[in-house]
């Protein structure tokens, strides 16, 4: 039994995400789901916040095609071949939560979040000398629906997420090459349809009650299964977001855990 | 328990915000980055912007556009949009609008014919009952009983749609050089007939003889054309041809007729042919000679230049005739070797052929002492100073956007477009190596020149990948820098060997060629959707030095490269 028991039912707190790009349709969706969610009585449901950040990575024959032509561009001489090996490259996320528990251990989450993924690399001639710095970004709304583990450890809970999301490329796909002095930059702008994808989001930490709701800190992973704008790009490419996610909640509903 | 809490979240929030901070595309360069040359081979497709920050140093910004499919032209016309350039404060030429010749539809010259049998002999096999040719044919004499100044015969010159010989020339066996024993038991044997009507006119004795000792020296030498082209590609024939090819004679004789191959002598003109059909019975072909032979047009080895004297074997034309026999040779010993010992149903793609003859006459140049069809000054290794106008290049410059991959109606300019990329191959993949590889195997068309570039590189090759590495190379050909797989110039010879010879290909400029290299750019946009297997050059900027963006519009299909020089 948690301090969320005491808590009653209310109108969730909305607190503003502080991101300019959170769409307001996912916005509207969250209250949507909130306000369907009210009317199951006698479930427990959760609202919050969560926001991540970590390292970024991408992977798949654009990427691979790119490292293959920077090899031959750093070889001297034909039977040789430089290489390219990745460097540490941000990646964040920013979104709301809405979740219904089923069982006292387990929920289903709703988890919509703006990311931001990428991947950068460095190209090394067939002698170890960077000579080309490469990477490619894009803003992301990520749409995870996860099955929610918690499981009472000391204080608080271990917890576990994992599930399918939806992926949405927003806005631009941006790709840097910076050579010597000389960069270059290539924006592109995958229609829906190309910006569409699909992953598997999940993770494990650990949350405690804090003040009236609950906080949790996770390792989270969001991993693209399919191509990301692979039409615009030419060819295919995959992104995996490895994060520290932050959250926190408040707990509505009949009893919880 | 909270303040531990909160701790923790402002640590987790601190880890997050030293993450953020570290975005490598947005920090100072990696130290040690030399400048220089960029490529950077962009797939693309439909709009995007793309932005190019020179740095440091001014640059020149080119775009090329690469249609890769072997067959299809493009949809549309690639465009580029974003602040005008001048160039020297002049525009760039504008290409003439051409027909290109491998659009025709129904090709119907002799070299059209000729070229169209070569790929497909079998079509012109055994299709009608004929009269078969009366003994003063060639075809009726063997070629061990052939003796100069005595042996006479008529030749079949060219055939109709059915194989029966339509024209033909009266011509005496004027020198036979051998039986030459090559040292290990085999003897090659080489009959020089030349036509009766220019004999005395066209074509005397020094110029047989000097002929000859291009082809084949006696006694045996490795400094002739035999040796030099066999060492290579191999045999140009031999006991793996059975019925319905003819048998070699019993001396192993390599016939050369020496006729007018020509009807009009202006514009571009026949110099030479190897003819495939002379290589079947004429129990199956009846216009065939049914020997191992090939043509060279004498009037044009006759021909003296207003700037020569007299005829010497040192002027233009005997020179570029001493080339074709390189040329014609290659293309006899690539019929045998694909067809015969390979077995090949299908024969080599027409560019492919071409191309390794061009390349065996870049191989031999400096050994026969002649320019060839790289044009620069005879034994001279650098790539030259500007404003050469002989050779190849040339053409390839005034048509840069040509299509690759011909194989019918092949034009003068398609040789241009093929010598330009088979002298990058040659020079990136293994030079004489590259043109074993490519004619010692049983592919007819494009995946025997991928496989070869493969075999040399030790890595993964596609056509695709060789046309855009070819663009950007033409762009980089002013530098001796750039790296293996780009490299026109080395500013020297660059040597390889086969068959226990070693061959020199001179270096490329082709900035250094009249007229220059056709590019487009905002003052002669690209019009035309691009040909299949063309690259398409633009000049974005010259000696950029300040960030600018364009617009930029691909067709699907048509891939990108970016060269900053």
């Amino acid at each position: 039994m948690t301090d969320s028991a005491q808590r009653g039912n209310g109108t969730p707190e909305r607190r503003p995400t502080g991101h300019r790009q959170m769409p307001r349709r996912i916005v509207l969706f969250m209250t949507l789901f909130t306000a369907a969610t009210s009317l199951a009585s006698g479930l427990t449901y959760e609202v919050g916040v969560i926001g991540s950040a970590g390292l970024s990575f991408a992977y798949g024959s654009y990427l691979d095609d790119k490292a293959a032509s920077l090899a031959e561009w750093g070889a001297s001489s034909l039977g040789s071949r430089g290489s390219s090996q990745a460097e540490l490259f941000p990646g964040w996320s920013l979104g709301v939560y809405a979740q219904i528990d089923l069982l006292d251990w387990l929920g289903v989450r709703l988890e919509p979040r703006l990311a931001f993924l990428g991947a950068a690399r460095e190209a090394l001639t067939d002698r170890g000398a960077v000579f080309d710095q490469y990477g490619i970004d894009f803003y992301s709304v990520l749409i995870p629906v996860l099955a929610c583990g918690r499981f009472p450890f000391g204080p608080g809970f271990l917890t576990a997420t994992v599930g399918p999301f939806l992926g949405i490329v927003t806005g631009n796909v941006t790709i840097m090459d910076r050579y010597a002095s000389s960069t270059t930059r290539a924006t592109l702008s995958p229609d829906l349809t190309d910006s569409l994808y699909l992953g598997l989001s999940g993770g494990a930490g650990y949350a405690l009650p804090l003040g009236p709701g609950v906080a949790a800190v996770e390792i989270r992973a969001d991993w693209a299964l399919t191509s990301i704008a692979k039409t615009k790009l030419g060819s295919e490419m995959t992104a995996l977001g490895t994060t520290l996610a932050v959250s926190y909640g408040i707990q509505l509903g009949r009893s919880g855990k | 328990m909270s303040k531990r809490l909160i701790l923790g979240v402002l640590f987790a929030a601190a880890v997050c915000a030293l993450l953020l901070s570290c975005n490598p595309l947005t920090g100072s360069l990696p130290s040690g980055m030399a400048a220089g040359s960029e490529v950077q081979h962009v797939s693309y497709t439909g709009s995007f912007t793309y932005t190019v920050n020179p740095g440091d140093a001014a640059r020149d910004v080119y775009f090329v556009f690469t249609n890769s499919s072997l067959t299809h032209d493009a949809s549309q016309a690639p465009s580029v949009s974003g602040g005008s350039i001048t160039v020297d404060g002049t525009a760039l030429p504008a290409p003439a609008s051409q027909p290109l010749p491998s659009k025709d539809s129904a090709p119907r010259t002799l070299a059209d014919r000729i070229a169209e049998f070569n790929r497909n002999p079998s079509s012109y096999l055994l299709k009608s009952a004929t009269p078969r040719p009366s003994g003063s044919f060639i075809s009726a004499l063997p070629a061990e009983s052939d003796v100069a100044d005595a042996t006479t015969g008529t030749f079949y010159t060219d055939i109709d749609a059915y194989g029966n010989g339509t024209t033909s020339v009266n011509a005496t066996c004027r020198e036979v050089i051998g039986p030459v024993g090559l040292g290990d038991g085999r003897t090659r044997t080489l009959s020089i007939w030349v036509a009766d009507s220019e004999w005395g006119t066209d074509v005397d004795t020094t110029m047989v003889t000097a002929l000859a000792s291009r082809f084949l020296q006696n006694p045996a030498s490795v400094n002739d054309i035999y040796h030099w082209d066999t060492a290579v590609v191999g045999e140009p024939w031999g006991s793996a041809a059975t019925f319905p090819f003819v048998s070699w004679d019993s001396n192993n004789t390599i016939t050369l007729l020496l006729a007018r191959l020509n009807t009009d002598y202006t514009g571009s003109v026949t110099v030479g042919y190897f003819w495939a059909k002379d290589n079947y019975s004429t129990t199956v072909l009846p216009g065939s000679n049914k020997r191992i032979m090939f043509y060279i047009d004498s009037k044009l080895y006759k021909t003296v230049l207003s700037t020569e004297t007299s005829w010497t074997d040192t002027n233009y034309w005997p020179k570029f005739i001493y080339s074709t026999l390189a040329h014609e040779f290659q293309h006899m010993i690539q019929f045998y070797q694909k067809q015969i010992v390979k077995g090949s149903t299908t024969s080599t793609d027409t560019w492919i052929n071409e191309m390794c003859s061009m390349i065996m006459e870049d191989l031999v140049a400096d050994k026969l002492n002649v320019e060839g069809p790289r044009g620069v000054v005879t034994m001279d290794g650098s790539a030259g100073s500007s404003g050469i106008t002989d050779g190849r290049i040339p053409d390839f410059n005034l048509y840069s956007y040509s299509p690759l991959a011909v194989i019918d109606s092949y034009s003068v300019y398609d040789y241009s477009t093929s010598y330009a990329f088979g002298a990058w191959l040659a020079r990136n993949y293994g030079g004489a190596m590259l043109l074993q590889r490519i004619v010692q195997c049983a592919q007819t068309d494009s995946t025997a020149v991928v496989n070869a570039a493969a075999a040399a590189s030790g890595k993964t090759e596609s056509m695709t990948g060789l046309l855009e590495k070819w663009s950007a190379a033409v762009l980089l050909s002013d530098t001796t820098a750039a790296p293996p797989g780009y490299r026109y110039n080395t500013g020297a010879w660059i040597a390889s060997s086969a068959g226990g010879t070693s061959y020199n290909l001179g270096s490329i400029d082709i900035f250094n060629y009249t007229p220059p290299l056709t590019v487009f750019s905002n003052s002669s946009p690209v019009s035309t959707a691009p040909y299949y297997s063309s690259n398409v050059y633009y000049l974005a900027a010259s000696k950029l030095a300040a960030a600018k963006t364009y617009s930029i519009t691909l067709p699907k299909g048509v891939l990108m490269s970016v060269v900053l020089k």
